[in-house]
C-alpha cells in the first residue's frame, strides 16, 4: 500500500518555492504529478511535497534574436499553445506525448527531472542546445542540457533546487520529432528522434542537431551522424552513411518494451526516414512476393 | 454512428430497434453503484496474501504477527476453509494454498481488518517460507517426463482428438500442401472494473455482491467451500464493469464468502490491477500447426490441425476451450476430410481460462492464414478461394459431419464484405501509400457456435410475474456482465407480450430470484436467455387467452384478475436445440465434442500501413460484416462488434501477457499494451439480415465471433502491404522489422 503524503505546501511565487524547498525536510517538488504519483504507487516514499503547479508567469517568453524561455512548471498544453508554431521539434514531441489529459498536467520540468532516457520532450530540448535554469534559496544556476543529464534517473539537481525554466536560442524552421512506441498514445518510447537543421540554397544541411531517446542511459546527441550530415548534400548515400554512424553514439539495452538489437535497427531506420531516405512505393503483388515468416 | 433499424416486416415495436442500455444514464453519469463500490458501516477490508514465486513448497506459514496487529480481525489460511476446494476435482485447485503454490499470485491467506491500510500492513507481516521447486514454464516443460508433475493426474489437463478420414493419404494427392505453425499469446481480459465486491454473513446465510458470468456456479462453489447448502448462498452478481470470460473462473466470490463466514462481518475485497494481471486468468496461449491441402482450383482437400495450449496451474476452462478449438479447426469451410488433435497442459505460468472466442481465435489464425497463403500461391483472389470452400447453412461440418443450421450465412458476410469499398478499392488504397508507409488490405472470416453445444444440457430459464397494476417483472439469465442483456430481454418481452416496454422490468444476476440459467458465455445470452423470456411471455399470453383476459389492451385489469386467481407467475425454460444430425460423432460421446447446431459468422476487412524503416503498424480502417440473425438491439450489437473487433486487433498487434521462467512481467497497464482510442481504426459494421428459426425473433449469438477474423485479416493485410505473412502474434514493431529485413521491400 502506498505510504501517505503527510505534508503538502502550495508555492504561489518562485520565492515561495525556494523557501519551501529549503526547509531541510525531504520535501520534493510536485508539478503535474503524472510521474511522481506513479512512482509512489511503485513504492517510492514521498512524505512531503511542494506544489509548483500554481506558479504564474507566461508559459513561453520570446526574447531577443528569437530566443525562447519556457516555463518549466507550465503544462505541456500551455507550452504548445504559447509556442505558436515556433520550435517544431518540441511541438511534435508534445503532440505524441501521452494523451491530452496527461498533457494538461505534465510539465517540462517534471519530464526533465525524472531523468528518464525515454522522456519525450528531452530530445527536442537537447537538440536545441537548451539551457536548464535552476534556482533555490539564494542561488541560481544555469546548466546545459548535456551536463544536466547524468544517467538513468539521475540529473544534476541539488537539494533544495528546482527547475524554473529552459532557455534556448532561436530554433530553426526545419525540425521535428518522431516517436516509435508500441501504440499511438499513452506509451513509452521505444526509440525517439528529434532533429533540427538549416537548409542552404544548395540543399545542404547545416547546423545539424540530432538527439535520440531510449537508446542510451540518457537522451543522447548523435554527434557522429551530425558530422556526416553537416554540410553534406541530401543524397541516399549520405543518409545511409549517417544511419550507419548512429550505432556508435547509442548504447541501447534490452528491456520489456524492446530488444537492444531492435533499438539499433530502428534508430538507424528512423534517421533514414527523417532524412527522407525512403524507396519509392512499389505496390506488392502477393502471389509473386509471398514469403511466409516460417523458417 | 448511425444505427440501423432491423425491425423488419412485419415491423416490431421494440425488437430490431436500437435502444440505450437501461442503466446507460447511470453509467455515464457515474451514479451506478458497481459491486466494488458497495460500502456498509462496520465493513471490514480484506487483502489476499499471494505467492511471489511460480512453484514452491510451503514450508511454514506464520500468521501470528499479522493476527496480533491492532485492527486485524482475521487472518485465514487453508486450515480455516471448511472445504478447501474450488471445485469437485483436485485439479480445480484449492481456495487457499496449503502445501504448495503453483503460480505467482496463488492465494495463500486472506486478511481482514478494520481498514484497508491495516489489512495491507498485516498482509505484509504474514511470513511464508517457500522452498522453490523446479518451474514448469510451458508446454515443452510440461510434456517432458523429467519435469515435476503438477497434479496427481500428471501435467496433461486434457486431450481431444477426432478424424473424419485418412488425412495424410488425402494430402498426398493434393496440388498444394501447406504445413505451418502459428503462435498466439496469452491475452488479458482487461475488464475496466477489477474483481471484487462485498459479502455479508447473517442468519446462517451468505450474500455475495461480486461480478459473475455464472452466478449459479459460483453459488455452488461457495456452498462447497463453506460446506453449506446452496440455498444458504445468495450471489448478487452485478452491476459489474466487464467480464469477457474473466468472471467465469474467478475465485473472488469464494474468497469473499470465506471471509464473511469467518468474521461474521461485512467484508470488502477489491483486487488491484497489478493483482489481477498477475493472478487472474488470461486467454490460453496456443501453438497451432496446420497441414492443409488444396487442389489447383483452391478447393480444400483435407486438413489436419494440432493444437497445444497452456492452462497454467489449475484446470479452469482448459479442456472446454480446446473442445471449441477442435470444432472450429476447420474454419467456416466445407471439405471432405479433417482431423484435429489437441493437448492442454498444466504449467506454473499464469492461469488461463475462459476468454471471449474461447479457443477459436487461436486455431482460426492458423486456418485463415493458410487460406490467405494458398490464395497467393494459387493466384486466386482471397475472397474467391473462401467462396469456393465456404460452408453453407445446412451443410455437414467438415470434422464431425454434423448438420449446421440453415441460418448460417458465412457466404453472405463474405460477399457483402467483398462488395464494400474497403475491399473493392484496395488497389487504390495501396497505390496511394508512400514508400515509407506501405499499405495493404486483408480479409478473413469465421464462424462460432452459439451455446454450449449439443448434448451438454444447456438450458436457460425465466420467471415472469404480473402484478395488479399490469406491471411485469421478469427474472432471467444469463446475467448482465457489461452488455446490458436486460435491455435485450425487455425488448423481447415487450413484443412478446404486446406491452409498452416501460411496463416491463427485467432483473438478472441474483440467485435468490433468477432461476438457474447457466453462464453468460458461448454467445448464448440473447439466444438462450431471450428464448426463455420469449417462452415465459408466451405462457402468460396462453394463460390470458385461456381465461379470456385482454392482456394487451387492459394489462391492469388482466394483472388484477391473474393475481386474484393465483396465476400471475409463470416460469419457462429454453433448451439449446441439438444438431439434427450428429454425423460421425458416437451418440454416447455427443457432450465430449459438443457440436453446435447454431453458429454466428463474421467477415472482417482490415487496412494497414506498415512503416518499412521502423516496423510500426497502423490500422486506419476495419469493417465487420456480421451474421447474427435478427439483431434485437442493433446499436448494442454494433457495440459488441466494435468492441470485439478491437479486442481481436489488440491480440493481433500489441497484447501479450509475458512471463519469464513462470514469473509474469507484464503486470500493469504501462507495460502490457492494449489499444487506446488513438489506436482504434475507424470501424464500420454491417449487420446482414437473417433469421435463426430456433432463436428469439430469429436472433442468434455474435459477440465472440467478431473477435476472431481480426488477427488473420490483419496478417493478410500485412502480406498485401509488404509481402510477409506474420505467423506469430502480436505483430509488434520489433517483430515486423525483423520480418521486413528478412524480406526487404526496398
Ligand atoms: C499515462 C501516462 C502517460 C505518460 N506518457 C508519457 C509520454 O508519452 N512521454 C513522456 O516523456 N512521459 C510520459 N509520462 C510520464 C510523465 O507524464 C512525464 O515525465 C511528465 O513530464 C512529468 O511531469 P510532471 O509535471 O507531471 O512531473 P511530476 O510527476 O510532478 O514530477 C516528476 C518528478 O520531477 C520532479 N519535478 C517536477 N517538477 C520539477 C521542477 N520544476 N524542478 C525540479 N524537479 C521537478 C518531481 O519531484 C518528481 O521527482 C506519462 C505518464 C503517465 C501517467
Amino acid at each position: 500500500m502506498t505510504a501517505p503524503i503527510t505534508s503538502m505546501h502550495i508555492a504561489r511565487t518562485a520565492d515561495d518555492a525556494d523557501r519551501l524547498l529549503s526547509t531541510g525536510t525531504e520535501a520534493v517538488p510536485l508539478a503535474g504529478g503524472t510521474d511522481l504519483l506513479v512512482q509512489r504507487r511503485s513504492g517510492r516514499s514521498v512524505p512531503a511535497v511542494v506544489d509548483l503547479s500554481g506558479l504564474d508567469g507566461d508559459p513561453v517568453t520570446r526574447l531577443e534574436n528569437g530566443a525562447l524561455r519556457l516555463a518549466a512548471t507550465a503544462s505541456l498544453t500551455d507550452i504548445a499553445a504559447g509556442l505558436d508554431g515556433r520550435f517544431p521539434a518540441l511541438l511534435d514531441a508534445i503532440a505524441v506525448f501521452a494523451a491530452e489529459t496527461i498533457r494538461n498536467r505534465a510539465t517540462l520540468g517534471g519530464n526533465l527531472a525524472t531523468g528518464s532516457p525515454a522522456a519525450d520532450t528531452v530530445p527536442a530540448l537537447l537538440a536545441a542546445d537548451a539551457v536548464v535554469e535552476l534556482r533555490g534559496r539564494d542561488r541560481r544556476r544555469q546548466v546545459t542540457m548535456v551536463d544536466f543529464l547524468l544517467g538513468p534517473r539521475r540529473v544534476d539537481l541539488r537539494a533544495g533546487e528546482w527547475i524554473e525554466s529552459l532557455w534556448l536560442p532561436a530554433p530553426p524552421g526545419a525540425g521535428g520529432m518522431r516517436k516509435v512506441a508500441g501504440r499511438r498514445a499513452q506509451a513509452i518510447s521505444l526509440v525517439s528522434l528529434a532533429w533540427q537543421w538549416e537548409l542552404d540554397p544548395h540543399g545542404r544541411r547545416t547546423a545539424v542537431r540530432l538527439a535520440m531517446g531510449a537508446v542510451a542511459p540518457t537522451v543522447v546527441r548523435l554527434r557522429r551522424a551530425e558530422a556526416v550530415l553537416e554540410g553534406a548534400p541530401s543524397t541516399p548515400e549520405v543518409a545511409a552513411q549517417a544511419a550507419a554512424a548512429v550505432s556508435a553514439d547509442i548504447r541501447p539495452i534490452d528491456d520489456l518494451r524492446a530488444g537492444a538489437d531492435y533499438r539499433r535497427r530502428c534508430a538507424a531506420g528512423l534517421l533514414r526516414e527523417v532524412l527522407g531516405d525512403v524507396p519509392p512505393s512499389t505496390p506488392s503483388t502477393p502471389s509473386a512476393q509471398i514469403r511466409s515468416t516460417h523458417r | 454512428m448511425t444505427t440501423p433499424d432491423t425491425a423488419g416486416t412485419p415491423p416490431r415495436n421494440w425488437v430490431g430497434r436500437s435502444r440505450p442500455a437501461v442503466e446507460g444514464a447511470e453509467i455515464v453519469t457515474g451514479e451506478l453503484v458497481y459491486v466494488t463500490d458497495r460500502r456498509v458501516p462496520g465493513m471490514l477490508h480484506a487483502v489476499v496474501v499471494r505467492s511471489t514465486v511460480p512453484h514452491a513448497e510451503i514450508r511454514r506459514l506464520d500468521t501470528s504477527a499479522a493476527t496480533a496487529l491492532p485492527g486485524v480481525v482475521a487472518v485465514l489460511t487453508a486450515a480455516d476453509v471448511p472445504v478447501n476446494a474450488l471445485g469437485p476435482r483436485e485439479v480445480d485447485g484449492p481456495v487457499l494454498c496449503k502445501t504448495v503454490v503453483r503460480q505467482v499470485g496463488d492465494a495463500i491467506a486472506l486478511v481482514a481488518a478494520e481498514d484497508a491500510a491495516t489489512a495491507a500492513a498485516a498482509a505484509a507481516m504474514v511470513t511464508v517460507d517457500l522452498e522453490p521447486l523446479p518451474v514448469v514454464d510451458g508446454p515443452d516443460a510440461a510434456l517432458d517426463p523429467a519435469s515435476p508433475q503438477l497434479h496427481s493426474v500428471g501435467n496433461i489437463a486434457g486431450r481431444i482428438a477426432f478424424a473424419s478420414g485418412d488425412v495424410e493419404a488425402a494430402l498426398a494427392g493434393a496440388d498444394l500442401v501447406l504445413r505451418r505453425t502459428v503462435h498466439t499469446p496469452a491475452q488479458e481480459h482487461l475488464a475496466l472494473e477489477t474483481p471484487g465486491g462485498m459479502a455479508i454473513w447473517a442468519d446462517g446465510k451468505v450474500t455475495i455482491w461480486c461480478g459473475s458470468q455464472n452466478p449459479g456456479l459460483h453459488q455452488r462453489k461457495v456452498a462447497r467451500a463453506l460446506d453449506i447448502e446452496t440455498s444458504a448462498v445468495r450471489m448478487i452478481a452485478g452491476p459489474v464493469g466487464g467480464a469477457f470470460g474473466a468472471r467465469n473462473d474467478d475465485p473472488v466470490p469464494v474468497h469473499l464468502a470465506v471471509l464473511a463466514h469467518a468474521t461474521g462481518r461485512p467484508v470488502h475485497l477489491h483486487l488491484t490491477r497489478e493483482e489481477v494481471m498477475t493472478a487472474g486468468t488470461k486467454r490460453h496461449p496456443f501453438t497451432t500447426s496446420i497441414d492443409i491441402g488444396f487442389d489447383r482450383s483452391g478447393q480444400i482437400v483435407a486438413s489436419q490441425v494440432i493444437a497445444v495450449a497452456d492452462t497454467g496451474p489449475v484446470i479452469t476452462s482448459g479442456p472446454n476451450v480446446l473442445k471449441t478449438s477442435a470444432e472450429m479447426s476447420t474454419g467456416p469451410y466445407r471439405f471432405p476430410m479433417a482431423s484435429f488433435s489437441g493437448t492442454v497442459v498444466y504449467s506454473n505460468n499464469s492461469n488461463n481460462g475462459a476468454f471471449r472466442g474461447y479457443g477459436v481465435p487461436q486455431v482460426a489464425f492458423a486456418v485463415e492464414n493458410a487460406l490467405t497463403e494458398a490464395a497467393a500461391e494459387l493466384g486466386i483472389d482471397p475472397v474467391e478461394i473462401r467462396l469456393r470452400n465456404v460452408l453453407r447453412g445446412g451443410d455437414p461440418h467438415s470434422l464431425y459431419r454434423h448438420r449446421t443450421t440453415d441460418s448460417l450465412q458465412v457466404e453472405t458476410t463474405l460477399r457483402t464484405a467483398a462488395a464494400h469499398p474497403l475491399w473493392t478499392d484496395r488497389q487504390g488504397w495501396q497505390a496511394a501509400g508512400d514508400g515509407l508507409w506501405r499499405r495493404g488490405t486483408g480479409l478473413a472470416c469465421a464462424m462460432k457456435g452459439v451455446g454450449m453445444g449439443s448434448g451438454t444440457g444447456d438450458v436457460a430459464r425465466a420467471r415472469l410475474e404480473i402484478d395488479a397494476t399490469g406491471a411485469v417483472t421478469i427474472w432471467a439469465g444469463p446475467n448482465h456482465t457489461g452488455q446490458s442483456i436486460q435491455t435485450t430481454y425487455e425488448q423481447i418481452a415487450a413484443d412478446a407480450l404486446g406491452l409498452p416496454i416501460d411496463a416491463i422490468e427485467v432483473r438478472v444476476g441474483d440467485t435468490d430470484f433468477v432461476p438457474e440459467s447457466g453462464p453468460t458465455a458461448a454467445s448464448r445470452s440473447t439466444y438462450a436467455g431471450g428464448g426463455a423470456v420469449t417462452r415465459a411471455c408466451a405462457e402468460l399470453r396462453e394463460t390470458c387467452a385461456r381465461l379470456g383476459l385482454p392482456l394487451a389492451t387492459d394489462p391492469a385489469g388482466t394483472g388484477e384478475k391473474l393475481v386474484e386467481l393465483g396465476s400471475a407467475a409463470v416460469e419457462a425454460e429454453f433448451f439449446l436445440p441439438s444438431t439434427e444430425d450428429i454425423g460421425l460423432i458416437p451418440a454416447d460421446q455427443l457432450a465430449t465434442y459438443g457440436p453446435h447446431r447454431v453458429y454466428g459468422a463474421c467477415t472482417q476487412v482490415v487496412r494497414v500501413e506498415v512503416n518499412i524503416r521502423t516496423g510500426e503498424l497502423r490500422v486506419p480502417d476495419l469493417l465487420s460484416v456480421v451474421d447474427c440473425g435478427t439483431a434485437i438491439n442493433p446499436a448494442a450489437t454494433i457495440g459488441q462488434a466494435e468492441g470485439g473487433a478491437l479486442q481481436g486487433l489488440g491480440l493481433a498487434v500489441m497484447e501479450e501477457h509475458r512471463l519469464v521462467d513462470g514469473v509474469p512481467v507484464t503486470t500493469n497497464l504501462e507495460n502490457y499494451l492494449a489499444p487506446t482510442i488513438a489506436d482504434a481504426p475507424h470501424m464500420q459494421t454491417v449487420l446482414i439480415s437473417g433469421h435463426e428459426d430456433t432463436g428469439p425473433y430469429g436472433a442468434k449469438g455474435m459477440s465472440e465471433v467478431v473477435v476472431v477474423p481480426a488477427p488473420p485479416a490483419l496478417a493478410a493485410a500485412v502480406l498485401d502491404a509488404v509481402g510477409v505473412l506474420p505467423d506469430r502474434l502480436p505483430v509488434t514493431p520489433e517483430r515486423m522489422l525483423t520480418w521486413l529485413e528478412e524480406q526487404p521491400c526496398g
